[in-house]
């Protein structure tokens, strides 16, 4: 790994990592941060946005893939595009707003104009630049790689490498067993997003995601209003040996795997989750159907996406500083299912996921924490020991215990070949 | 938006004496008694405060429909009541410690909603939020629509003429933040 920007000289990567621990440095050295959004956010793929949020041609969305501010545009053919936001003159964004639908993106600054798929549309008094200029050099530059799977966008700002299914690999499958339980075979992002921030490292929020160990403790009050509510109790199923799993698959990707220790059971009375059920028998067939219904999972897809079915939302993490993560969480409906299923997903979100939620607060305070504790420099090591000696290597995965740390390695693998790439 | 004044003339124009309305000097009472069980971090009194159809609202986007945009709190009355349960206990980690909190209610108009023995009020609200060292600042723009009930027990609050002889109880508040698009720091203690 190179050297930290701010001229510490730090370690190289294979010291800061190894195979059942990390480097407290990881999540303080503010040198270590740049060199991730270098190495990691811009180079890898990364989740930029889902073609149903920019359904016309016309239609637009904003967003940063690392620190560098992008695009994702539909343009007049129905062709989407992740352009980089920055006008080829003076080098303004282009484009303010957050999301809206424009057929020309024009800069405020001198007036030049590009429409949705980048191509430079106008320039006021060309005569200016004389008869060697050439409009067609200067469109909006284009992400070199941009693929989708089942509507999600994916970018790498890398030129070359592999191709989106080779990196995702296992995650694939997961991801469209969730998008799989729309009856219609799409999912659609228009419910609004809960948008919170925290001040510590966005790899806190990363291993968090996929940490069963956790939820017993950091959110037993809200297990157990929730369980009152209910009415009921019982072993739940983060826990040793509730027959859940956590899950590694290359990559950095991994998953929770809920298994036969907690299945999504609606009320048998309730006519929405029925109608639903029937619908999705209908297009899958009972098994798959069943399948995709019951099964509960939580899918990370490194660095920046995250999955829980169960609670029908999808999370993007963005990196600010190396003490300060904003997390957008959007709620997506099942197209084709009832809108009833999707209105109660869109409320209970506010439950679980809202900066003023029952749940995803509690672990906000713990990453503070984290990142508090992480200043001592007499320990220098965070832990991922935990059921090292009891994984096992399945199918692609690596599969482990729900309280296992076997997603967080996994991370921690690609965080360091990704990291090493470039080293001379 | 509909003055108390106007409401009195348009009903005084039917010949009926005008029922009693909910002037500004009440309804910031109100506020104002709200906002000081809170900052005390008397949540239970504060409960009272509320019907039992009462709906507690922190919306996530522009509109007021929570199934149709996220909303960061969609509380009914027992959700409400989990929340206060929540901020009693030690094991809520985000508020623990507990945030202290000052705020200011301002800008108060009564605004009529139309039928019924009921009062739209706005208000702006700022909150200085204190915890961990810490102090910030949030600032919203509140609606919280008062309908009048009987008085259901001793000691529950000033009963008041405008509200038939009851009390005026929360029937809807919704705080609508001025940085509502914006991503958002800790928001568990009640705005």
């Amino acid at each position: 790994m190179a050297r930290p920007a701010d001229g510490d000289p730090g370690p190289a990567s294979e010291v800061l990592v190894r195979e059942d621990r990390v480097h407290r440095r990881l999540y303080t050295d503010a040198g270590v941060f740049a060199l991730e959004l270098e190495r990691i956010f811009e180079r890898t793929w990364v989740f930029v946005g889902h073609e149903s949020e920019v359904p016309q041609p016309g239609d637009y969305r904003t967003t940063a893939i690392g620190r560098q501010p992008v695009i994702l545009s539909r343009h007049t053919d129905g062709s989407v595009h992740v352009l980089f936001n920055r006008c080829m003159h003076r080098g303004a964004v282009v484009c303010r707003a957050e999301r809206g639908n424009s057929t020309v993106f024009r800069c405020m600054y001198h007036g030049w104009m590009y429409d949705p798929s980048g191509e430079l549309v106008g320039v006021p008094f060309p005569g200016g630049y004389g008869d060697g200029f050439d409009p067609a050099e200067w469109g909006l530059r284009r992400v070199p790689r941009v693929e989708s799977r089942r509507g999600f966008v994916f970018a790498s700002l890398a030129p070359e490498g592999e191709g989106l299914a080779e990196h995702l690999g296992p995650a694939a499958r997961y991801l469209d067993l969730i998008v799989d339980a729309a009856p219609a075979g799409e999912v659609v992002v228009r419910a609004g997003v809960e948008r919170y921030a925290y001040a510590a490292n966005w790899k806190l929020q990363a291993e968090n995601l996929l940490d069963g160990y956790h939820p017993n403790f950091t959110h037993q009050v809200a297990f157990e209003i929730a369980e009152r509510r209910r009415g009921r109790s019982g072993r739940r199923a983060n826990s040793e040996g509730s027959g859940a799993t956590a899950r590694a698959f290359g990559r950095g990707h991994g998953a929770l795997h809920y298994g036969a220790a907690r299945r999504y059971a609606p009320d048998p009375g309730d006519p929405a989750a029925a109608a639903h059920r029937r619908a999705l028998e209908e297009r899958l067939g009972p098994e798959r159907a069943e399948e995709v219904l019951g099964t509960d999972i939580q899918l990370f897809v490194f660095p920046n996406l995250f999955f829980q079915n169960a609670r029908q939302h999808f999370r993007v993490l963005r990196p600010v500083a190396v003490d300060r993560t904003e997390v957008e969480a959007y709620p997506y409906a099942l197209s084709g299912a009832p809108d009833e299923v999707n209105r109660r997903q869109v409320r209970g979100l506010a439950w679980w996921a809202s900066s003023a939620a029952f749940g995803q607060p509690d672990d906000l305070e713990a990453f503070e924490r984290c990142q508090a504790g992480l200043q001592v420099t007499a320990a220098d090591w965070v832990l991922f020991a935990r059921g090292l000696h009891r994984e096992r290597q399945a199918a692609g995965e690596v599969v482990g215990d729900v309280t296992d740390e076997v997603p967080q390695r996994g991370m921690y693998r690609e965080w360091k070949r990704l990291m090493a790439d470039g080293d001379a | 938006m509909e003055t108390p004044e106007a409401r009195s003339r348009a009903a005084g124009a039917g010949g009926a004496a005008p029922p009693p309305l909910l002037g500004r000097a009440e309804a910031e009472e109100f506020l104002y008694r709200e906002a000081r069980l809170l900052d005390e971090r008397r949540f239970e009194e504060w409960l009272g405060l509320w019907t039992g159809g009462g709906r507690y609202l922190v919306p996530g986007g522009a509109g007021d429909d929570p199934g149709e945009e996220a909303a960061i709190v969609d509380d009914d009355r027992a959700t409400l009541a989990d929340r206060i349960a929540r901020l009693r206990s030690p094991a809520a980690y985000a508020q623990s410690p507990p945030s202290r909190t000052v705020r200011v209610v301002s800008n108060v108009e009564v605004a009529a909603p139309g039928a019924g023995p009921s009062a739209d009020v706005h208000s702006s609200l700022v909150i200085f939020e204190s915890r961990l060292g810490q102090t910030r600042v949030v600032a919203a723009r509140c609606l919280h629509r008062l309908v009048a009930e009987a008085v259901p027990a001793e000691g529950a609050g000033p009963a008041s003429p405008a509200a038939g002889g009851g009390l005026w109880r929360i029937g809807l508040k919704r705080v609508r933040l001025v940085d509502w698009d914006r991503p958002q720091g800790n928001l568990t203690f009640l705005l």
